[in-house]
């Protein structure tokens, strides 16, 4: 025989996919791989993109089948997972095999039986660092992330580039798909479409977490504010008679939330950035934030209930105590303090709480101000009490031009009271601090990543895969199997029609 | 969000990139300013304020400390009166009543204080008519039942408000050398300019009366609105200082409301000097039966508003506390920097 030559196809790995999924490991998110591929493929596809490391103790399927016989299926949960866990190991399974026992058992015991026993798969999945599914059909991909939503109080997302993906992307929390060479399904049934895996890590690491965090100050001053704003109308009607008299003005209450307080929040819910995108991407430590739910959960909730509280306290009490003998050659127009007192405050929070003040923002909290003059001049004009003296009941209320020194001290020092309250209580974000400060020292830790090669290995991996089992290179190195093969006809196919690479001798795997 | 997604042109077909522009907005570039909270910038922040809030603080304290102030409760002193007046069937019998006190230095602005009336009332603060203040002929709704008489004559003017005018009239006497001299007090100046001008006017006529013809006196009132003050045109009718100055429902029960200031001739034209002084009251406004009571008050007026103290004592307290603040973190500033400075050298 003559060697002339060798071919081989290869489907290549994308770019930038093994520091995608470094990056997404180390934001505490846990990479599964299901494909329809054998073992074999499936094996080397997860050391050529770095899911599985050399030092990782691989658990296959054989093994889990043993650990499960070993013990009774329901105590199985606590058993393996303490010899496992400690050592951090991958899990490969055939897909088939392990469902058609799960399935025979299930359907012999009692229902509970066959939970309990997904419970325990999924609890020794989740306690390894990855796990790779082989041989899965389409409708076993959306079972298997069935399974993790209905026993893991996680979220999900699911990306794929295929048809045989569509199930899986719509199962899942969030399914995104790649646009590309396998058409265009997968895109149009996902919630995201993406060009590349790689973009995967800016769409969660960076838009992401951005967007959650916008959302959570969003929250936050929408409560603090509505709060802050309304509730000196509570501590009003103690002084009233409780006869539900309001404290302010019936066009300030209609434009407060419109016009005075929206728009800073609105450019803080549009363009907040606590880092930047490059930091975020050095950093993934801070995806943890959002999963440990530390940005607005029940506590940041009575705190900031409580912020506005007080603030509501401290804005109706000076106020009052401030006039309570209404002394000036004029009668001092003590309700609109309390409405000026009350805006300016809620101002000044949103201005306290942006971190990354863009043009934009600064124009909302400018354009917030003015409008906030120009409603209370426009409503409280004397030309509009001439037309409609039900509607603009407080002609000449805000003197805009006479200089009224004492209202205005009132207000500078409820204004001035609002940092020194802001600072004293404690923010939710000690953990993700922690982090801040070191991501604004030297990026060590990412340096070391890139340059990391992998430790006592000389091998590199790559995603070429024999077409045959285990045991089989010897035969093909040796070159007699061929002469056998062809005479007998039961072995297995030396070309099985899937599509997988076909490599020929020449090439060892250990290269 | 749109994120960077770009999908890849038809074989075939030359289509525009849907790939969102490259402009800083659209890509979240913007030049911005991230302030961040450095020891400096926190610890002058905390300083510079404490320093301004002491500043004024004291500055309000000494101002409202300048301001005296004379403050009597007439409601007992006159109890006769006010038993006399806690009977409605009285309503026409005069009463006067005289209160003594002495005074060291000048007084300028007479007030007359009430408290526990709360005119903060929802009911009793939508009721009066803005219309009709204004001289318009309008359907007087919210002034009900203060609106009309059984008879069908309407009430000028309208309105709990109105109607609850305070009416005690009060004099006030300086004993000088065994004579007794009335001090000239003036009645208008004393309400806001867009009130007087603007919010309240009388309804045009030849004259005031003829201006009120077909309407009454609301039922608490001794006179018909265009007697309230026959001396002088500009100050009658709906546009009478007193009334005014009423109208001006104050937010909280307890309050006081400008009556006279002082007018600087003869005598007085330093101000009122030190002597023996009386009120001389005629009291018409009953307050026992909601234990309400009644006071004069004369003051002297500063920039800062008067004698409450209060808003100085608020920005010491403040300041103060800015200033503790500080102190404390430098502490906790110093200490830890001397933490990091040992553990870096070992």
């Amino acid at each position: 025989l003559q060697l002339l030559g060798a071919t081989a196809i290869e489907d290549k790995l994308q770019d930038g996919v093994p520091e995608t999924i470094q990056l997404l490991k180390l934001g505490n998110i846990k990479v599964w791989v299901l494909t329809g591929d054998k073992q074999e493929t499936a094996m080397n596809i997860g050391y050529a993109c770095r899911l599985l490391t050399d030092d990782m103790e691989i658990l296959e399927e054989k093994e889990v089948r043993a650990l499960w016989a070993m013990g009774e299926v329901p105590a199985t949960c606590a058993l393996p997972k303490d010899k496992i866990l400690h050592t951090g190991e991958v899990l490969k399974e055939k897909k088939g095999w392990p469902w058609r026992w799960l399935c025979c058992d299930g359907a012999e015991a009692s229902q509970d039986q066959g939970g309990l026993v997904e419970k325990a798969f999924v609890d020794l999945a989740t306690s390894c660092q990855a796990v790779i599914c082989c041989r899965v059909t389409p409708k076993q991909k959306a079972l298997i992330v069935q399974l993790v939503k209905k026993h893991k109080k996680a979220v999900t997302l699911a990306i794929g580039d295929g048809a045989n993906d569509v199930n899986m992307i719509k199962t899942a929390d969030i399914g995104v798909g790649i646009s590309g060479l396998e058409g265009l399904q997968a895109v149009q049934c996902s919630d995201y479409a993406l060009a590349q895996f790689s973009f995967l890590q800016r769409l969660l690491l960076v838009h992401g977490r951005w967007n959650y965090l916008r959302i959570c100050k969003f929250l936050r001053y929408f409560l603090y504010k509505t709060f802050a704003g309304l509730l000196p109308q509570v501590w009003f009607a103690f002084h009233s008679g409780f006869t539900a008299q309001p404290l302010y003005e019936g066009w300030f209450l209609a434009l407060y939330n419109i016009f005075y307080t929206a728009y800073p929040v609105l450019s803080v819910g549009l363009l907040e950035q606590d880092v930047s995108a490059k930091k975020s991407l050095e950093f993934p430590e801070l995806y943890m934030v959002g999963q440990q739910d530390e940005l607005f959960n029940y506590r940041v909730f009575g705190v900031t209930l409580l912020h506005g509280v007080g603030t509501s306290l401290i804005s109706f009490y000076i106020t009052l105590w401030a006039f309570e003998d209404h002394v000036g050659t004029k009668a001092v127009g003590d309700y609109e303090s309390f409405s000026v007192t009350v805006a300016l405050s809620a101002l000044l929070s949103i201005v306290l709480d942006t971190q990354y003040w863009t043009v934009l923002s600064f124009l909302m909290v400018t354009a917030s101000l003015l409008f906030f003059c120009l409603f209370s001049f426009l409503t409280q004009s004397v030309d509009a009490f001439r037309i409609a003296p039900a509607i603009f009941r407080f002609p000449g209320e805000v003197p805009w031009g006479s200089p009224r020194p004492f209202p205005s001290l009132a207000l500078v020092l409820g204004a001035v009271s609002q940092p020194v309250d802001h600072l004293l209580i404690p923010r939710s974000l000690l953990s993700l601090q922690k982090i801040h400060l070191k991501a604004k020292r030297d990026p060590e830790p990412s340096v070391e990543l890139r340059s990391h090669v992998p430790r006592g290995s000389f091998h590199r991996r790559s995603s070429y895969a024999f077409s045959h089992q285990e045991g089989y290179a010897g035969l093909i190195t040796r070159g007699d199997s061929l002469r056998a093969r062809a005479t007998h006809g039961t072995s297995p196919g030396p070309l099985p029609p899937q599509g997988t690479p076909a490599v020929s001798s020449l090439l060892c795997p250990s290269v | 969000m749109k994120n960077k997604t770009s999908f890849l042109p038809k074989e075939g077909e030359a289509q525009p990139s849907r790939c969102p522009d490259n402009s800083a907005f659209k890509q979240q570039r913007l030049p911005a300013w991230k302030p961040q909270l450095t020891i400096a910038s926190v610890l002058s922040c905390f300083f510079l304020t404490g320093a301004f809030c002491i500043t004024v603080g004291v500055c309000l304290v000494l101002s409202a400390n300048s301001v005296r102030e004379i403050q009597i409760d007439y409601s007992d002193k006159c109890s006769d009166c006010s038993k006399l007046r806690e009977n409605s069937s009285n309503w026409n019998k005069e009463c006067q009543c005289s209160v003594n006190f002495t005074l060291k230095e000048g007084d300028i602005f007479m007030y007359y204080g009430l408290q526990n009336f709360y005119q903060n009332h929802r009911r009793y603060v939508m009721s009066r008519s803005d219309a009709q203040l204004l001289g318009r002929n309008v359907n007087r709704s919210y002034c009900a039942p203060f609106s009309t008489y059984r008879n069908g004559t309407p009430m000028a003017p309208c309105g709990a408000i109105a109607n609850s005018i305070f009416n005690d009239t009060i004099d006030l006497f300086y004993n000088h050398n065994s004579s007794v001299i009335q001090v000239p007090l003036l009645k208008t100046g004393n309400s806001w300019w867009t009130d007087k001008n603007v919010k309240f006017r009388n309804p045009d006529s030849y004259n005031l009366s003829s201006a009120f013809a077909g309407t009454a006196r609301p039922p608490y009132w001794q006179k018909a609105v265009y007697l309230l003050d026959e001396e002088d045109e500009r100050n009658n009718g709906y546009v009478n200082d007193d009334f005014i100055i009423w109208m001006r429902v104050s937010a909280f029960a307890t309050f006081r409301n400008l009556y006279r200031r002082l007018r600087r001739v003869r005598h007085f034209a330093e101000g009122l000097p030190a002597g023996n002084y009386t009120f001389h009251i005629s009291y018409n406004f009953p307050v026992a039966r909601f234990k309400g009571r009644k006071h004069v008050i004369l003051s002297t007026v500063v920039w800062s508003g008067g004698s409450n103290p209060f808003l100085g004592i608020a920005y010491l307290v403040s300041g103060s506390a800015a200033t503790l603040t500080g102190f404390v973190i430098t502490g906790i500033h110093l200490k830890l920097r001397k933490k990091k400075t040992y553990f870096q050298k070992q």
